[in-house]
């Protein structure tokens, strides 16, 4: 939407800007065009005394009658004393009346100038129809609010634009929320009518498309979470009937089924929460939970899912500002990223380890920060979780919905590896989300 | 002392639906390895009705996705004349089915896959819930040497009986239902006075040191109540029999 408002914004501007240079470029070229410099001598008032005293002996008499059509000085009792190439109908003497209608842009058509000096006329006159000469009479108030209607005007200029560029942006506001839509994969109904049904027929139908699409996967991914869990409901049972015999054997051998068995049922719930969070299916239930118990309880519960070794510690450290700290969070979620990455620390270290470390401390925002003293996380696993692709990349679908997870509850992660270790820092805001 | 295992009253009736067969069998096998003996069985809704109606059912284990209707459905038709105490156990694991099979007022949702083991317990635990009946090897323990009658509320160690306090027994009661594993302090806390840890820390950790005194051989050297540093307290114990 700000985009579009910053469309509409340029638009408007540039459009007033072009019309302003024009106006500016036709003023000039319009005064160019009406000014006497055009092709013609300017005359001052040396050159009319002048061509009147010395007449066709005066040294510019040629320059200053070029453009011209003819010329002739009248006295001051208004008898023609001189002439250039007037025309056959022109008097030879002039009444009151005649100089009177001189003085009034044209004489007999043409149009003419008038320069007085002394008592005598100096008069030029040009061709037929070559100038359009009006005469204005203006009062000297109106023309003091001349400026008055210039600004007026202009602001009428920028209103109508504004008021246009509006029902532009109102226009075209649907193909913007619709654009919106799609992204959010949402359901467009977009009217189909007005200047851009077009765009709106075409946004419906991709939207139904990209929906379709999505019901497929939805219900595929439901379908084989749902059909794979009786089966896995079997192997389980069968799994922990071995491991409850009393041969030894057989013990081993449903005990290693069992944790395959969890490793498969891990695995669907992971397609699942993969399912909810990059495609938004189901929203966060957010709640406030208090952070020290809570990551004591997190804390706890791989203690008593994993066999430590005896000089094994998973050591949780709360800062004292943090003892009495909440977060907002979808606890449920929260809790399978945490439990992920702790889980992953034991496992992938490979019993290479002695101590994780979970430090809870709280500034502007919440940080969870979880470092382990074990292999250090694979380069190329980083290089996938940052967004590298590569054929041979890792497959590591739980760090990405870690991922997912932190960043729906709009916070952030970092995973540092060193040569003795892994630092996963997790920070979450401290308002409610 | 010599080891046995304590059967679970055989008086219950419990009903398990599933339309899937092999699963219906394990279940059933596997409840009567844990001495639930009474098993009935039904893989339809039409089926689970006319055993309700017929058999005196204690328990019922329901699936959701059944050939002629779905579990829900046949959670209200049973409430709507009885009481009787459900387990959910289905593949739907959405958050969704959940919430409404426990908000139509089932005792307890399970999703597939599940241990054997979990399904026994929460069978165990909604019988108790409801009628009160509890597995007798929970009441009379041996605990690191030491006998534990928690019914009393004796421990009984190298002949000398210490009894228990009230919160004593609620402390160790909650470590042993959860033997093995780390009890948190803020579960211990919300256990003995129903408060957050912070504030209470002392006094748990002095019910800690009274405890330990009736229980441990050597009390300055825990063996039995163990401190897993900054989570809470373990109760480590291997399964011995009372005789």
């Amino acid at each position: 939407m700000n985009n579009l408002l910053e469309i509409i914004r340029r638009f408007t501007v540039k459009t007033l800007m072009v019309f302003a240079i024009f106006v500016v470029i036709n003023i000039i070229g319009l005064g160019i065009l009406i000014s006497d410099d055009g092709v013609k001598f300017r005359l001052s008032s040396h050159d009319v005394e002048g061509l009147i005293e010395e007449q066709n002996h005066y040294e510019g008499k040629s320059k200053i009658l070029q453009g011209y059509e003819w010329a002739m000085i009248i006295d001051g009792k208004g008898k023609r004393i001189w002439s250039n190439t007037l025309p056959e109908d022109f008097p030879a003497h002039f009444t009151p009346a005649d100089i009177a209608r001189l003085t009034k842009w044209y004489y007999k058509d043409y149009p003419v100038k008038v320069y007085p000096s002394g008592d005598k006329l100096l008069i030029l006159g040009e061709a037929k129809n070559s100038l359009w000469k009006h005469g204005l009479s203006v009062p000297l108030s109106v023309l003091r609010s001349i400026p008055v209607f210039i600004i007026v005007n202009l602001l009428m200029v920028i209103g109508l634009l504004m008021f246009m560029s509006f029902r532009l942006y109102r226009t075209l506001q649907p193909v913007v929320n619709g654009i919106d839509g799609l992204i959010q994969l949402k359901v467009l109904d977009l009217p189909e009518t007005g200047q851009t049904q077009m765009i709106n027929r075409q946004l419906n139908k991709v939207s139904s498309i990209l929906n379709t699409r999505e019901e497929a996967r939805k219900n595929w991914i439901h379908g084989v979470s749902h059909d794979i869990r009786t089966p896995l409901s079997l192997i389980m049972c069968h799994g922990e009937s071995l491991k409850d015999s009393s041969h030894y054997e057989n013990k081993v051998i449903g005990q290693k089924i069992l944790s395959e068995t969890h490793k498969i049922t891990n695995l669907i719930d992971d397609l699942n929460m993969m399912n909810k969070l990059v495609y938004g299916e189901g929203k966060l239930n957010i709640e406030k939970v208090n952070l020290a118990p809570y990551l004591r309880q997190v804390t706890a519960s791989i203690y008593n899912r994993f066999q430590l070794g005896e000089d094994q510690e998973v050591l949780l450290a709360i800062g004292d500002t943090a003892r009495d700290s909440s977060c907002y969070m979808d606890k449920k979620l929260m809790t399978r990223a945490l439990d992920n990455i702790l889980s992953n620390a034991i496992r992938h270290n490979q019993d290479q380890w002695n101590k994780i470390e979970i430090i809870f401390h709280v500034d502007e925002v919440v940080n969870i920060v979880i470092k382990d003293d074990g292999i250090g996380i694979p380069e190329e696993v980083l290089k996938v979780l940052e967004g590298e692709n590569s054929e041979d990349m890792p497959h590591i679908m739980g760090l990405f919905i870690v991922k997912d997870i932190i960043e729906a509850h709009r916070g952030s992660l970092e995973i540092k590896a060193y040569n003795s270790g892994t630092e996963v820092i997790i920070s979450l805001p401290k308002e409610e989300i | 002392m010599k080891d046995v295992i304590e059967m679970m009253s055989t008086q219950y009736q419990i009903l398990i639906v599933d339309d899937h067969e092999e699963l219906l069998e394990l279940i059933k096998k596997g409840l009567q390895d844990r001495g639930f003996y009474n098993i009935k069985i039904a893989k339809t809704c039409q089926e689970a009705r006319r055993v309700i109606e017929v058999e005196n059912i204690d328990l019922a284990v329901l699936d959701i996705n059944l050939p002629d209707g779905d579990g829900f459905t046949l959670f209200r038709h049973i409430r709507e004349s009885s009481t009787l105490p459900v387990l959910f156990l289905s593949a739907r694991d959405e958050d969704a089915d959940r919430l409404y099979g426990l908000g139509l007022g089932a005792d307890d949702y399970m999703t597939k896959p599940f241990l054997m083991e979990e399904l026994y317990l929460r069978v165990q635990s909604i019988l108790f819930r409801c009628y009160g009946m509890r597995d007798k090897k929970d009441s009379r323990v041996i605990i690191n040497h030491c006998e534990v009658d928690f019914d009393a509320a004796i421990i009984t160690k190298k002949g000398q009986e210490y009894s228990l306090t009230a919160l004593e027994l609620k402390l160790l009661r909650k470590l042993y239902t959860n033997k093995n594993k780390v009890v948190t302090f803020d579960a211990l806390s919300d256990c003995l006075w129903g408060q957050p840890y912070y504030g209470y820390e002392n006094s748990l950790m002095v019910h800690i040191r009274h405890l330990r005194q009736k229980i441990e051989i050597e009390p300055s050297k825990p063996k039995c109540i163990t401190t897993v540093r900054g989570l809470g307290y373990k109760l480590i114990h291997r399964e011995k029999v009372y005789e």
